[in-house]
């Protein structure tokens, strides 16, 4: 492992089977994760940019991969694979916000429990009662939840207020990388500032590590430092957010960037059309996944897959990456 | 009504009696629609968007009072006020579907299931143009056609299960489309889609508005959309319009509060990276008892102690097509406004010896 990361993802894959239905949700995906930043995971859905994060928390256990991850403690380990005694003392280091602030929070528990469970569920016996509740108070406050409805169940909270709460219960047993499952994609668009300045102000306080999944990319290059591109379960396209949005290097990052609607009218972006429709993943294409919707696409392309490979600071899997000159977003002053 | 106008909301209120008390969720809405233009009405959720575009078509819900006055320009019958209309009665279902439509937000919750979409689609032609059974599926399969519904002969016998959500979408606006309407109303018509087959479904309308000449009011809470869509925008919070005017008056120099808050609020890529969106702290309050006084008041950072929160200010035009309702905009015709609310608080105090009666 690098001494510089924090986590790193290598060649991880995750295979859904149903009967004779063979899924591929993540195929052969690799990055690296520096300590205090935000990566973002953009696609579009069924991208599996949900299954990756879903894979590095080991919510699901993936098919094949590692991932290999720097503990507090300064221990390297394989997060997929460590024995269960040390999951045990590793697991809160990785936690998870969800992205429907109404369905992941138990209506039946007060937002106290709710918060509180993370605690019992990792320091039963050795934290008393009393503390686990001033470490809520603490945290409860520290994301801006007023203590004194902290007796109140969820429906009692606004969308906004919610995943407040889901923050607290991720952060509550201070983790180091936590995997924001389009965390803020339900709120309204103030309430949506209120969530990713809160987000920010958490990370330098905690100096948190975040992998931010999201589909809206004015979100996604507002908060990350580096930015990794999805399409049909791999990984197209890794780099530094400013980079990649300026110019991108796959033609499908491309295609991506030119479909977001800027909110300026005076704005007039030329947008590539993609041919067809994401193909069933239950039935991959050949070669490169995106060939058929491809403008750049050649002969190459439909026989080979191309591998994720370096290229000035990035990474991209194109056969034509070197040659091909793609449009961005022109960064003003 | 003005000639040229399609569509006209009068003094629109809308109200909800609950155990708990009177629920008002639009309040005085004012706006109207020109012929093949696309109005914008804006805002987050709970200020009465989807409330005021569905009162165009009479489908809210029994409990909703509606008052005040919605007029149609309708070329065969002239002007209609869709509100004195029952919302059960033979004349709104002449109207409903054939010369205003809606396109709803999500796809897949809005087909039934149990019928394939050809069926669905179909149903309207039936209902409005020709009895022919085989003249209304070759109505629907041009339709479905034009929309970009590629093997619709195919398409037209499968059922909602099987398509995909942009897929779905498209057969939604054939759906609203097959009559010919006047007006399109498109509740979040994109919120529910990936980014590229948003942008896809957004050119279909604009097509679409411009081969059939329609009328269509977007509603969204998504800025960017908007900035690509409407000819004119109105920005509503709590029930009411705040502020009016051309996109690009709206965009250039917003005069509310509010309107400048839910800018701030939106990152734009491509410019300067600020380390802070700026956002608008607190929440919508429920419009249940509200108060005399601007219902921006306590989320707002130019708010008058003293005035905004005793009066409501007026929408009032600040210039050729750009009207705002905010006691602390400097122009002219606001400031002329704040002086009579001020007037009248002075007079009230001197009444009530400075207490609120």
């Amino acid at each position: 492992m690098d001494k510089e990361n924090i986590l790193e993802v290598r060649n991880l894959h995750k295979t859904f089977t149903s009967k004779k239905i063979v899924v591929k949700a993540v195929t052969d995906v690799s990055f690296n994760i520096h300590p205090g930043e935000t990566i973002g995971i953009v696609g579009e859905s069924g991208c599996g940019k949900t299954t990756l994060g879903r894979c590095i928390a080991r919510a699901y256990q993936a098919t094949s991969g590692e991932v290999w991850y720097r503990t507090m403690d300064g221990d390297e380990v394989d997060f997929l694979t460590v024995e269960k005694d040390q999951m045990k003392k590793i697991r809160k280091e990785i936690q998870m916000v969800f992205q429907d602030p109404y369905s992941s929070l138990d209506p039946r528990m007060t937002v106290l429990d709710i918060i509180k469970e993370p605690l019992r569920a990792n320091y039963k016996g050795i934290m008393s009662d009393k503390e686990m509740n001033a470490k809520v108070m603490d945290i409860a406050n520290r994301v801006g939840l007023n203590t004194t409805y902290l007796k109140r169940y969820p429906h009692a909270f606004s969308g906004g207020q919610r995943q407040r709460i889901g923050i607290a219960r991720a952060l509550v047993v201070d983790p180091k990388i936590v995997i924001c499952d389009e965390a803020v994609s339900a709120l309204d668009v103030s309430v949506q500032a209120q969530v990713i300045n809160l987000l920010k102000d958490l990370q330098r306080e905690m100096h948190l590590t975040y992998i931010f999944i999201s589909h809206d990319l004015s979100v996604v290059e507002h908060i990350s430092d580096e930015v990794g591109v999805m399409y049909l379960g791999r990984m197209v396209e890794f780099g530094r957010t400013e980079e990649l949005f300026a110019r991108p290097r796959h033609p499908y990052t491309e295609a991506l960037l030119s479909a977001v609607p800027v909110a300026d009218p005076k704005i007039e972006i030329e947008r590539i059309q993609l041919k067809g429709e994401i193909p069933n993943p239950a039935n991959p294409p050949s070669g490169c996944y995106f060939h058929e919707r491809c403008s750049y696409c050649q002969q190459k392309c439909a026989e080979e897959v191309p591998p994720l490979q370096h290229l000035e600071g990035r990474l991209v899997a194109c056969h034509r990456a070197e040659e091909l000159h793609l449009r961005g977003f022109s960064y003003s002053e | 009504m003005d000639e040229n106008s399609i569509l006209e909301i009068k003094d629109l209120n809308i109200s909800i009696s609950m155990h708990e008390g009177l629920l008002t969720p639009v309040r005085g809405v004012n706006f109207d629609m020109k012929k093949g233009e696309t109005v914008g009405l804006v805002g987050e959720s709970g200020c009465g968007k989807s409330l005021t575009c569905r009162a165009i078509l009479a489908i809210n819900d029994k409990k909703c009072r509606a008052s005040g006055k919605i007029l149609y320009n309708s070329d065969e019958k002239g002007e209609i006020d869709l509100l004195m209309l029952d919302p059960r009665g033979k004349d709104i279902r002449a109207i409903r579907g054939k010369d205003i439509a809606m396109i709803f937000q999500e796809p897949m919750v809005a087909f039934s299931p149990l019928y394939t979409i050809g069926n669905q689609i179909t149903e309207a032609t039936l209902l409005h143009i020709t009895k022919d059974k085989q003249k209304a599926k070759e109505i629907s399969l041009d339709v479905m056609k034009k929309v970009g519904i590629a093997n619709a002969e195919k398409r037209y016998n499968q059922y909602p299960h099987e398509f995909s959500g942009g897929m779905l979408q498209r057969a939604m606006i054939s759906m609203a489309l097959v009559c010919n309407p006047k007006i399109l109303i498109a509740d979040e018509p994109t919120t529910a889609l990936d980014v590229t087959i948003q942008a896809q479904i957004l050119e279909l309308m604009k097509e679409m508005q411009k081969d059939f000449n329609m009328g269509i009011l977007f509603i969204t809470h998504d800025l960017g959309v908007v900035a690509k869509m409407c000819d004119r925008v109105n920005v509503m919070y709590l029930g009411k319009i705040v502020e009016s005017g051309t996109t690009e008056k709206i965009y250039e120099d917003p005069e509310h509060p509010y309107t400048r808050g839910l800018m701030g609020s939106v990152h734009k890529i491509g410019q300067k990276k600020t380390e802070r969106l700026f956002s608008i702290e607190g929440t919508v309050p429920l419009a249940m008892n509200l108060p005399r006084a601007c219902g921006f008041y306590e989320r707002c950072d130019a708010r008058i102690e003293g005035l905004c929160d005793r009066e409501e200010p007026d929408l009032v035009e600040v210039a050729p097509e750009h009207c705002v309702a905010c006691f602390a905009c400097p122009h002219p015709a606001c400031q002329a406004q704040r002086a009579a609310a001020e007037e009248m608080i002075r007079r009230e105090d001197g009444r009530t010896g400075g207490k609120r009666g």
